[in-house]
């Protein structure tokens, strides 16, 4: 049994140094990859604030500049300042965060902040997904009177495919993003309790 | 370059094999020179923090370990295959007619992304002969967590 077991160990011990004579003879870390790390740190506002944040800055000047000069209700820009406004916090948020995740942790500490990270992600998506299709409802309400085609088909046709639209996107986002998201940060922690015993 | 940067080269060059080791071993699909390259970005913009604390090893360990687990995701997206060094491309090898160099290599790989992301991180630091004092460091657990943990993967190994 023992003879088996170390007969095992001492395979992955060959296997491992297998690799390590091929990383000697074959692959070096050339001058232009450390050049690039030691430039990195020039970008640094650049790296903090992401493409992803700026969108989100541009869609919350943009869409309220096309709301305003649409003519629609006071209330409904005000919610969509307010919206985008609070779209664009959690962003910078998100940005923030997932930017102190790859530090000098130790690895379950690493793990455990992916996971808050994750968890924070699917909640604000929970949250704001709903408040997005009320907007839309709202916008495509108010935008079907300002363009005086309440009452007609076209605009019955059009509220019932916005319908549509969100349910078949909450689905598809439900079963693509949400559940596969749970259950992977589910099978982390399962880990992460197994190891502390 | 300034004495910094001088130094900070000389360590990533001394500790190249540990980074390319978690690189293959944790990127699953992920290109290898992507998380070597992103590593590298981690380790400079730590390396005010480190200098002076604990041994390099272990830092570069730990440094690495979190870049290529929290990257996977990402390059997963973006990567249609595991696009890597000629050197470690060992995922479309041919057990019957590779050198037994690159079927050790394979074999090894293969066994360990069997096991879940902290199995694979204690064996490989086991193997790299650290003490279990510095596996639990860099893991996150406690030595005699380690002790208990490295004889489950044991068990686990034998059954793969």
């Amino acid at each position: 049994m023992m003879e088996q077991e170390n007969k095992e160990l001492q395979e992955l011990k060959e296997q491992l140094s297998a690799l390590n004579a091929k990383l000697d003879e074959q692959t070096e870390i050339n001058d232009r990859m450390i050049g690039r790390a030691l430039n990195s740190s020039v970008g640094k506002m650049k790296d903090i604030v992401s493409k992803q944040m700026w969108f989100c800055f541009f869609a919350l000047i943009l869409v309220s500049a096309i709301v305003i000069l649409q003519g629609v209700s006071k209330a409904l820009i005000i919610a969509t300042i307010v919206f985008m406004s609070v779209n664009a916090y959690i962003a910078v948020i998100m940005n923030i965060r997932e930017k102190s995740i790859t530090g000098a942790d130790d690895l379950v500490g690493t793990m455990k902040k992916a996971l808050e990270y994750k968890r924070i992600n699917r909640n604000s998506t929970l949250i704001m997904l709903p408040l997005a299709i009320l907007w839309a409802g709202w916008y495509v309400y108010e935008i079907g009177d300002v363009l005086g085609f309440e009452g007609t088909k076209e605009y019955t046709v059009l509220i019932v495919a916005c319908g549509i639209g969100a349910i078949v996107g909450g689905l598809i986002g439900y079963f693509s993003f949400y559940r596969p998201s749970m259950k992977q940060a589910d099978e982390i922690i399962a880990q992460i309790d197994e190891l502390n015993g | 370059m300034d004495t910094k940067e001088l130094e900070f080269t000389r360590m990533v060059k001394e500790q190249k094999n540990t980074i390319y080791t978690v690189c293959v071993m944790f990127g699953d699909d992920a290109p290898v020179e992507d998380l070597v390259q992103q590593t590298l970005i981690n380790l400079w913009k730590g390396y005010d923090g480190f200098r002076g604390g604990s041994s390099a090893g272990t830092w570069v360990w730990k440094v690495a370990m979190n870049t290529c687990i929290t990257a996977q995701k990402k390059e997963k997206r973006h990567s249609k295959g595991r696009k890597s060094l000629d050197a470690l491309d060992i995922s479309g090898i041919d057990m019957a007619d590779a050198p037994k160099e690159d079927r050790q290599v394979k074999m090894l790989h293969d066994r360990i992304l069997k096991l879940g992301v902290f199995d694979r991180a204690i064996i490989l630091l086991w193997l790299e002969d650290l003490s279990y004092e510095e596996i639990g460091e860099i893991v996150g657990i406690s030595p005699s967590n380690v002790s208990v943990r490295l004889v489950r993967i044991r068990e686990q190994l034998k059954n793969l």
